[in-house]
């Protein structure tokens, strides 16, 4: 599903390199649950936002279901990103200004679905997560756990092959973090590759493959 | 897609109450000021544009060349009209109207004495040939007949009511001048350069009119030309026409053979002008109503615009600012499968929703101050002028432009945020947008202060020529018109008289009072061979004494003397004449209309020079005057106007005393008086419409600038709302943090200070140019005007610095 040949990404610093991936090449296959761990400014982000087409390599080849993303226009890169790909997030970045029901529709939104079929599709979601009763808040009206749910919600509504969560429980408590691990397990069994940075090691347990990183070289896997 | 947009902008827009009211309130009186400029323009540029023949009629007009100097008149001789049209190809036809400035007719109808101010003579084809209907009358005949007159609408209601006006009589002093009603017009639209009460049929001037004339000017002569006939191929033939038919005058009245006139550097240039832009393009002398001015609308076209953009500029610059805020919200949609152009629209469209609510808000400011803008532009629009689609369509397109304009930046520089940067938090704050930011607060700024220089200056110009010297003292004159109606006995008894009444200081006579038009006179020394040509007044010997007029040399007028061909010239015909030692001098005139003996010329004897006085407004350079006595004048020792010189108290008490003695003696003739000041001031006033105009305006756009000065100082205080915090702990006081907010926006006012000026000086230098008086330009005009920039600047600027300053520390770092 995902090829990755010598990566390698840095930004200037002066005349200088300061270099946040060196030399990765790895491979993930659909179905993987992979968790990549490494201490702060290992790189975990960057490699994240690069397979999840926000971020560009400088050097190196990127083959997503055999598609060469390198080679792609920032167009293509979103037509692909918004049809496979969803994001979960430490700050859950939920919009403010939209309530439950409309966080989870945007990108129902940007897929062009039409009214009828969203509302089918929101619905059901909401129904799975239990948020039924909070579809009409708004997300300061949430807890944190509650609103990391949305983001879950919101990263898989439009269905997506692949799923990255860049520490989906940094800013919860353990319980509300168990609730939201459970939920990308089922995930998981229903076929989604997730791929989640996390220095947890409870977390990890719920994938079945670990990368390291070390100051942007991949230490283990 | 849409709806989820609408409600983002929705609720961002509630969210930002503050923000979105400033934003709102400021574009939407910029945009309520761009709509009433808008109006107002397009009605002076509406003036004659409704004539079914409109396009290929001209107005014939003349440069009189006099030796070193021309004046352009809209008024020709009035035997032209018949000529042109026998003699040149291309002419369909000709009309002539008349019409004697200042002289009103006093009239009765049913024995109810009436005065009638715009009064006007006509050839019998006029309606035909503007193509005006008649009400009530037949079009044909109308004016084909002597005393015949043809009744507006308003005035036919005023005299008659409901009846009818045909037949009726207006009835005269004289029987024999009396007039018959034949038709009643249609009211003239405010929005020509024509306008009369009353349209006389020409054929009762009589004698006047019969009579060859190519010499005095007297008939506004329209002409209309065949279709496909050029104006310049007619204008071509002019010379050759006023060389048939002017050169015999000229020999006899003048006793030189015209070539040889010409080469004095005297002669008569016709030009035409198109009727559509006479009322804007043309200001000559004798115009019919107070001519418009292209340059004042270009003007406030230009002060339109810069509101406009002052607006504009808020908008941008507080949706810059508040730029970091959405970013977030950008990433995440980015994140969500959004593309660049998906956020533009998004941003676009806000700006639009905001814009159109401006527009709202716009023409309920414009319906709300129409009343107040009227009373300001003399013009009388009504609240159903802002219901016209063609408003509406401007308002609105203008809504969207703005919106547009105001809302690219924001749309552009948001949607080229990247996602990773934004969701880490690693937007650049400080730099991102902020040089922008400062070049349109300086742009901004620079036009303030632009305005604030160029309203000081025509407030200066116009305070100077207030309090000008004027060579005589217009206070507490009170000038009675319509003396002229008295015999010359009555009218020495009514002087006698009023000058008995307590509070009177003096009383004297004359034909025209310093504002009015003056008839031209023209001299020459005896044994000069060039005749000097100026104007002309009638004054009694109380005048200059009167009038606190200071004479320079020789006498003025008296009892004890024989002055009837005496002359009192002013300074500048002294020094157009070249008089070494004027008083005694012999003055030669030609000019026939003064009573003189039949082709014989007068020889005046100079008594007195008067100071050089303002007879016009300072636009003119103080022109040759000649002071003659009212024994030789049109209608010997009777004055046409009375002017009496009141102390302060108890003017009513005397005023009420005149009418009483003025009733005694012409009770057909009301009593109208007039304060000289008020009648000078009068001369201006267009020039205080622009004045207040200018300055109203100027300063809504120093509060829209201020406006969006305020809400960007509010966003700077915010953003750095950390470092306050922490700057305070480390011991910074408040006037200390203050002045830290403050000194970035003071430094970028500065700046403007410093382009603006030099460009104000420019084009204000030039805009003196057009005055024959005027002040210079002192560099206390910019030292105040970037103090006044300043001072605004600062208190707007520290209100919001303060309130930073004063916040508590510990609140704004623990919400980090």
């Amino acid at each position: 599903m995902i090829v990755l040949k010598n990566i390698e990404r840095y930004y200037k610093q002066g005349p200088q390199k300061a270099w946040v991936l060196r030399n990765i090449s790895l491979e993930i296959t659909e179905g993987e649950f992979v968790s990549v761990m490494g201490p702060s400014g290992s790189g975990k982000t960057t490699l994240m936002n690069i397979i999840g087409m926000l971020d560009e390599p400088n050097n190196g080849e990127y083959y997503f279901f055999d598609e060469p993303v390198h080679k792609f226009n920032e167009r293509k890169r979103t037509d692909l990103h918004k049809h496979y790909i969803g994001f979960i997030f430490q700050a859950y970045h939920l919009i403010d200004d939209l309530t439950v029901y409309e966080n989870i529709e945007t990108p129902l939104l940007y897929k062009k679905i039409n009214r009828s079929q969203r509302r089918a599709i929101v619905a059901d979601i909401l129904d799975r997560f239990n948020i039924v009763a909070k579809k009409d808040l708004f997300p300061h009206q949430l807890s944190g756990g509650q609103q990391q749910l949305v983001g879950v919600a919101r990263a898989v509504v439009g269905k997506p092959k692949l799923l990255l969560a860049d520490e989906p429980t940094g800013n919860l408590h353990s319980s509300q973090g168990k609730v939201i691990m459970d939920t990308l397990a089922e995930l998981h069994r229903e076929g989604i590759t997730i791929i989640q940075v996390t220095h947890d090691e409870n977390n990890v347990k719920y994938g079945n493959r670990v990368i390291e990183l070390w100051d942007g070289f991949i230490k283990a896997d | 897609m849409l709806t989820n947009f609408l409600k983002i902008a929705w609720r961002n827009l509630w969210r930002n109450k503050n923000y979105s009211i400033v934003n709102i309130i400021g574009l939407g009186i910029g945009l309520a000021s761009v709509m009433l400029i808008v109006t107002y323009v397009q009605d002076e540029i509406s003036y004659d544009r409704f004539y079914p023949d409109g396009d290929r009629i001209y107005r014939m007009s003349l440069e009189r060349k006099y030796p070193g100097r021309s004046r352009e008149y809209a008024i020709i001789p009035q035997s032209y009209a018949s000529s042109v049209k026998a003699d040149l190809a291309g002419i369909e036809d000709a009309c002539r109207l008349f019409y004697f400035q200042g002289n009103n007719m006093l009239y009765r109808v049913n024995d109810q004495p009436y005065e009638e101010q715009h009064n006007m003579w006509a050839d019998s084809n006029f309606f035909d040939f503007f193509g005006f209907t008649l009400l009530d009358g037949d079009i044909k005949t109308a004016l084909t007949k002597p005393n015949s007159v043809v009744l507006t609408a308003s005035t036919a209601k005023k005299l008659f009511g409901n009846n009818s006006a045909i037949g009726q009589r207006l009835e005269f002093p004289q029987p024999q001048n009396s007039l018959t009603v034949t038709g009643v017009c249609p009211d003239i639209p405010e929005n020509s350069h024509l306008k009369f009460n009353t349209l006389t049929s020409a054929t009762s001037l009589g004698q006047f009119l019969s009579t060859p004339n190519y010499l005095n000017f007297s008939a506004y002569t329209y002409l209309k030309l065949v279709p496909g006939t050029d104006a310049v191929d007619i204008e071509k033939q002019f010379p050759g026409l006023v060389s048939k038919y002017a050169s015999g005058p000229v020999l006899t009245q003048f006793g030189v053979d015209y070539a040889e006139y010409q080469k004095q550097g005297n002669g008569y240039r016709y030009f035409l002008q198109h009727l559509p832009n006479i009322y804007l393009d043309s200001n000559l002398e004798g115009e019919i109503k107070p001519p418009g001015s292209r340059s004042r609308i270009y003007f406030f076209v230009a002060i339109a615009a810069l509101i406009l953009i002052i607006a504009c500029i808020n908008f941008m610059n507080l949706a810059t600012a508040r730029s970091a805020g959405r970013a977030r919200e950008v990433g995440i949609r980015k994140t969500l499968g959004s593309d660049r152009s998906q956020i533009a629209k998004q941003f676009l469209l806000e700006a639009i929703i905001i814009s159109l609510f401006s527009g709202a808000i716009a023409w309920s400011i414009a319906a709300l101050v129409l009343p107040g803008f009227n009373t300001l532009t003399g013009k009388s629009f009504l609240l159903s002028k802002l219901w016209q689609f063609e408003f509406l369509f401007i308002l609105f397109g203008l809504s969207i432009i703005a919106g547009l304009l105001a809302g690219s930046y924001p749309a552009f520089a948001l949607s080229g945020f990247k996602p990773v940067d934004v969701l880490q938090g690693k937007i650049m704050q400080r730099t991102k947008g902020a040089g922008l930011r400062n070049a349109l607060v300086v742009f901004q700024f620079g036009i303030s202060v632009f305005l604030i220089i160029c309203s000081i200056l025509v407030y200066q110009q116009w305070m100077f020529t207030q309090n000008k010297d004027l060579g005589f003292s217009k206070e507490s004159l009170i000038n009675l018109q319509g003396a002229g109606g008295m015999t010359f006995q009555e009218g020495e008894t009514f002087k006698k008289e009023v000058a008995k009444i307590p509070g009177v200081q003096a009383v004297s006579g004359c034909n025209n009072q310093p504002g009015e038009q003056y008839f031209g006179m023209s001299f020459k020394p005896q044994g000069a061979t060039e005749m000097n040509t100026g104007s002309g007044l009638i004054v009694d010997e109380g005048y200059i004494e009167c009038m606190q007029m200071e004479m320079v040399a020789g006498r003025s007028f008296s009892k004890d003397f024989m002055d009837t061909l005496s002359v009192v010239i002013n300074e500048a015909a002294v020094r157009e004449m070249q008089l070494d030692e004027p008083v005694g001098k012999k003055l030669v005139s030609n000019d026939g209309f003064l009573n003189s003996i039949e082709g014989q010329n007068d020889v005046y004897t100079v008594i007195g020079v008067v100071k050089d006085f303002h007879f016009q407004s300072l636009h003119h350079v103080i022109s040759p005057l000649f002071l003659v006595h009212n024994q030789k004048s049109f209608n010997p020792g009777v004055d046409n106007q009375v002017t009496v010189r009141v102390s302060n108290q108890n003017v009513t008490g005397a005023l009420e005393r005149m009418g009483k003695l003025w009733a005694e003696l012409q009770p057909e003739v009301p009593f109208r008086y007039a304060f000289l000041d008020q009648e000078w001031a009068s001369l201006y006033e267009k020039e205080i419409t622009t004045r207040r105009i200018f300055q109203i305006f100027t300063a809504l756009a120093i509060f829209i600038a201020c406006l969006g000065l305020l809400a960007l100082a509010a966003f700077t205080a915010e953003r750095r709302i950390k470092e306050i915090g922490i700057r305070k702990i480390l011991g910074a006081t408040v006037p200390g943090i203050v002045r830290l907010l403050s000194l970035d926006f003071l430094k970028l006012v500065l700046i403007s200070i410093l382009i603006a000026s030099p460009l104000a000086w420019y084009v204000m230098n030039n805009w003196l140019e057009n005055f024959a008086y005027r002040i210079n330009i002192g560099i206390e005009v910019f030292i105040l005007s970037a103090f006044l920039a300043l001072v605004i600047a600062f208190l707007t600027v520290s209100f919001q610095s303060m309130r930073a300053a004063l916040n508590n520390p510990m609140q704004a770092l623990r919400s980090d």
